[in-house]
């Protein structure tokens, strides 16, 4: 009951979509964006405050995502730094947010740009992550299906292009 | 139809914007035949379909999508190659892609201008990649994991340290003090078919960001058969890492470059206790399985690496027949100087013709046992020259940093450390070299001592350099020897330098003579014969052996000319063949007739 008082007593924050819906959450949740963190520290935004910190590149839909993935991840460490000369791999995703991820294109494209915009690490890692599973270990016919593209080689084209890949290809 | 252009030309990403528009063009739909409902359809998939490009697309900024990109395994990015036209350029373009990629697998950055242009760098770095790639055809699985691993690798084990035991004698990992990514592994072993120690040197790049590999390697290795497996597990990046490198064992190679075929990631505690290699002698491959202290089995599967051919350009490499280990020669050493063998044996022909641009130089600096006199003297293509003394208070950066500890090394255990600075002066680009030559005897003794085993390990650093960096020196027992104010025997006006009004120095004769008989051979002479190379199989072949030589040294008061020619009746061909030890070199300085010695100035012939 302790716990709940401290959670009860932690103060809130309303953040407001680009089509102008508030949406009033925990603090330390919504700190988990670097974007509102730097925000409220630049504007200095007090606790109590009740005007909605704009979020004009983030639409209803996609900020309620965004609130539902850090609610969740909010005991989670701070993510650390990744070294871009290692490899990463995409096979490490927590399988509620393979459920969280399992929504249309559109809509994950969308998270992928909010979660940019709003600067958390975490989501933006879990978001690329599902983009590249959809394009790894898939043959090039199935990764044109998968994103609707159309194959504008000619034979020939193919043919050399698949020439030059010849050296990754199982001998 | 004008509406579905319309939405096309004008619809941005913001929702919001686009409300008018998007009610206005509802409102619209009701009143459009089907074909245009088809129309309008076809429009805004194809509109969608480059949204949502991952990418190409205009929705994700570039950022994000380097960022997808980077996720993606070569493999993957070969297949995303063929998706369509503009994704391969997309993937083919991306500069960092490959040099992440290259990276990754230990390639250095390609340079911009040696290769190519800036704009070809991402090619460059793409071909490096798939080279490598397809010419290793690196398979890696984890083939067991888990509480019955004990048995499998107990059995593995038992035969791999038996024949570890009699097989690897030691390997030590450096750092290279001029690089912070890179290390110098340092390998003997026995080979069984000779009967012989051997000594190698590995290089790998990429390993050690830290340049802290040394302290705190966990090394093991094993060979068998020509192929030489070699793992090492360091520090890299924060983390603890393997590196799987394999090297042909059946050359005489003093030095490989040793590309890292497989970066392991170790988690913390995780330590490599057993390594194995061996070829199949079905398929030819060879297999390497490592243990790990936590129990975990991981196998690779690699092709049999080809032997370097006589014309790679790797020339400096393939041209030296030295047996790692040298046998002192029975009858008293006259001729078996340290600076033969730091000449010969560490390839001072290494520098490809293209860099040097007919400007090659080679600074060698030597030092005296008080260590308070340093001598360098300059080797041109056809000049001899000494070019400096400088005293040891001078600032030698470098050297009083390596040359301590070399030298407290020689004097525990007996070694000959020798340690000379390799500049190399071209058009492009200025390099120069810490050489470090260590014999080390097997059998206890002296070096010198007839009969008596000695072990030659040598490395090399490299670094840019300013010119008033070139001071640097060697130690050594008999590097270089100096005796004495030149005028005592003449050759010393020929070695003068302009304007140098310190005394004169001349470096032993006997020493000289090796490097006039030897330097042309080095030297990449123009048609009609070939570049010849050093100590090379191919020397005999050669027609500048038919070919009278010359060399000049040159001064502001004169100029030494040298001819001669070879004169080796024809059943001695096998001898210039082997050259390999002092004796030889001996025999080809009798063998020489010099046929004409002429002075000028005020130098005399000597």
């Amino acid at each position: 009951s302790q716990l709940s008082n401290q959670r009860a007593a932690m103060p809130n924050i309303k953040l407001q979509s680009s089509d102008n819906e508030i949406f009033e959450v925990e603090l330390e949740i919504a700190k988990q964006s670097n974007t509102i963190k730097t925000m409220l520290e630049d504007l200095s935004v007090s606790d109590d405050s009740d005007d909605p910190v704009p979020l004009p590149n983030v639409n209803a839909a996609i900020l309620k995502k965004v609130i539902a993935w850090c609610t969740h991840h909010k005991d989670d460490p701070p993510p650390v730094e990744e070294d871009e000369y290692k490899e990463r791999r995409t096979d490490d995703i927590p399988t509620w947010d393979l459920e969280f991820m399992k929504v249309d294109q559109g809509t994950l494209f969308e998270i992928i740009l909010a979660s940019n915009y709003l600067d958390i690490k975490g989501l933006l890692d879990v978001a690329c992550k599902t983009v590249a599973n959809m394009i790894k270990g898939k043959s090039p016919e199935e990764i044109r299906k998968t994103f609707n593209i159309k194959c504008d080689f000619t034979a020939e084209e193919l043919e050399q292009v698949r020439k030059e890949n010849e050296w990754c290809e199982e001998k | 139809c004008s509406w579905a252009r319309m939405i096309n030309h004008n619809a941005s990403s913001d929702v919001n914007s686009n409300a008018a528009l998007l009610s206005q063009a509802l409102a619209a739909v009701d009143q459009l035949s089907i074909a245009g409902l088809q129309q309008l359809f076809n429009s805004c998939s194809a509109r969608l379909s480059r949204l949502l490009d991952p990418l190409c697309g205009t929705r994700l900024p570039p950022e994000l999508q380097d960022r997808l990109l980077g996720l993606l395994a070569p493999g993957d990015l070969a297949n995303c190659r063929l998706v369509c036209s503009r994704w391969r350029r997309r993937i083919d373009e991306d500069d960092g892609l490959w040099l992440r990629l290259g990276r990754r697998l230990g390639l250095r950055d390609p340079p911009g201008n040696a290769d190519g242009s800036a704009a070809e760098k991402p090619e460059v770095a793409r071909r490096r990649v798939a080279r490598l790639l397809g010419d290793s055809h690196l398979t890696c699985s984890e083939v067991a994991f888990g509480p019955d691993l004990g048995a499998v690798a107990s059995d593995g084990a038992s035969e791999t340290d038996e024949d570890h035991e009699r097989t690897l004698v030691g390997l030590t990992v450096h750092s290279n003090p001029f690089s912070s990514s890179d290390a110098e592994l340092l390998l003997d072993y026995f080979e069984p078919s000779t009967q012989r120690v051997r000594f190698r040197r590995l290089h790998v790049s990429g390993f050690s960001p830290a340049g802290r590999a040394n302290a705190n390697a966990r090394a093991n290795g094993y060979c068998r058969d020509s192929q030489l497996a070699v793992l090492v597990a360091g520090p890299a990046g924060g983390g603890l890492h393997a590196v799987v490198s394999l090297a042909d064992a059946g050359t005489t190679l003093a030095s490989v470059d040793a590309t890292p075929l497989a970066f392991i990631r170790l988690t913390d505690g995780e330590r490599v206790s057993a390594t194995a290699a061996h070829v199949c002698g079905e398929c030819g491959r060879v297999q390497v399985l490592l243990l790990t202290s936590l129990n975990r089995l991981l196998l690779w599967s690699l092709p049999p690496q080809p032997r370097p051919s006589p014309n790679a350009s790797t020339q400096w490499c393939q041209s030296q027949p030295q047996p790692p280990v040298l046998q002192v020669p029975d009858a008293a050493a006259t001729l078996h100087s340290d600076a033969g063998d730091l000449f010969r044996r560490n390839r001072l022909i290494s520098v490809g013709p293209t860099r040097l641009a007919n400007q090659r130089q080679f600074y060698y600096a030597a030092l005296t046992r008080r260590e308070s006199l340093v001598t360098v003297v300059e080797v041109g293509c056809r000049s001899i020259r000494l070019t400096d003394r400088l005293t040891w208070q001078r600032p030698l950066k470098g050297f009083l940093r390596w040359s301590r500890p070399a030298v407290d090394a020689a004097t525990e255990c007996r070694q000959l450390v020798t340690m000379a600075i390799k500049a190399h002066v071209g058009l492009s680009e200025r390099r120069s070299s810490l050489l470090v030559v260590r014999h080390r005897v097997l059998d206890g003794g002296n070096h010198h001592q007839a009969g008596k085993l000695v072990m030659e390990e040598s490395f090399e650093y490299e670094r840019t350099f300013q010119s008033e960096d070139i001071l640097l020196c060697g130690y050594g027992a008999k590097f270089f020897a100096i005796l004495g104010i030149s005028a005592s025997v003449g050759l010393g006006l020929a070695l003068h330098r302009p304007g140098w009004r310190r005394p004169l120095s001349v470096i032993g004769l006997s020493s000289l003579l090796q490097m006039v008989l030897l330097e042309p051979l080095c030297v990449p002479l123009p048609a009609p014969w070939a570049a010849p190379s050093w100590f090379d199989d191919g020397l005999d072949a050669s027609p500048c052996r038919r070919q009278p030589l010359l060399l000049l040294a040159t001064g502001t008061r004169g100029h030494l000319l040298l001819s001669w020619r070879f004169e080796a009746p024809p059943s001695d061909d096998r001898d210039c063949q082997e050259i390999d030890s002092e004796e030889a070199v001996e025999k080809i300085c009798v063998r020489s007739d010099f046929v004409h010695c002429a002075a000028e100035g005020s130098s005399s012939a000597a």
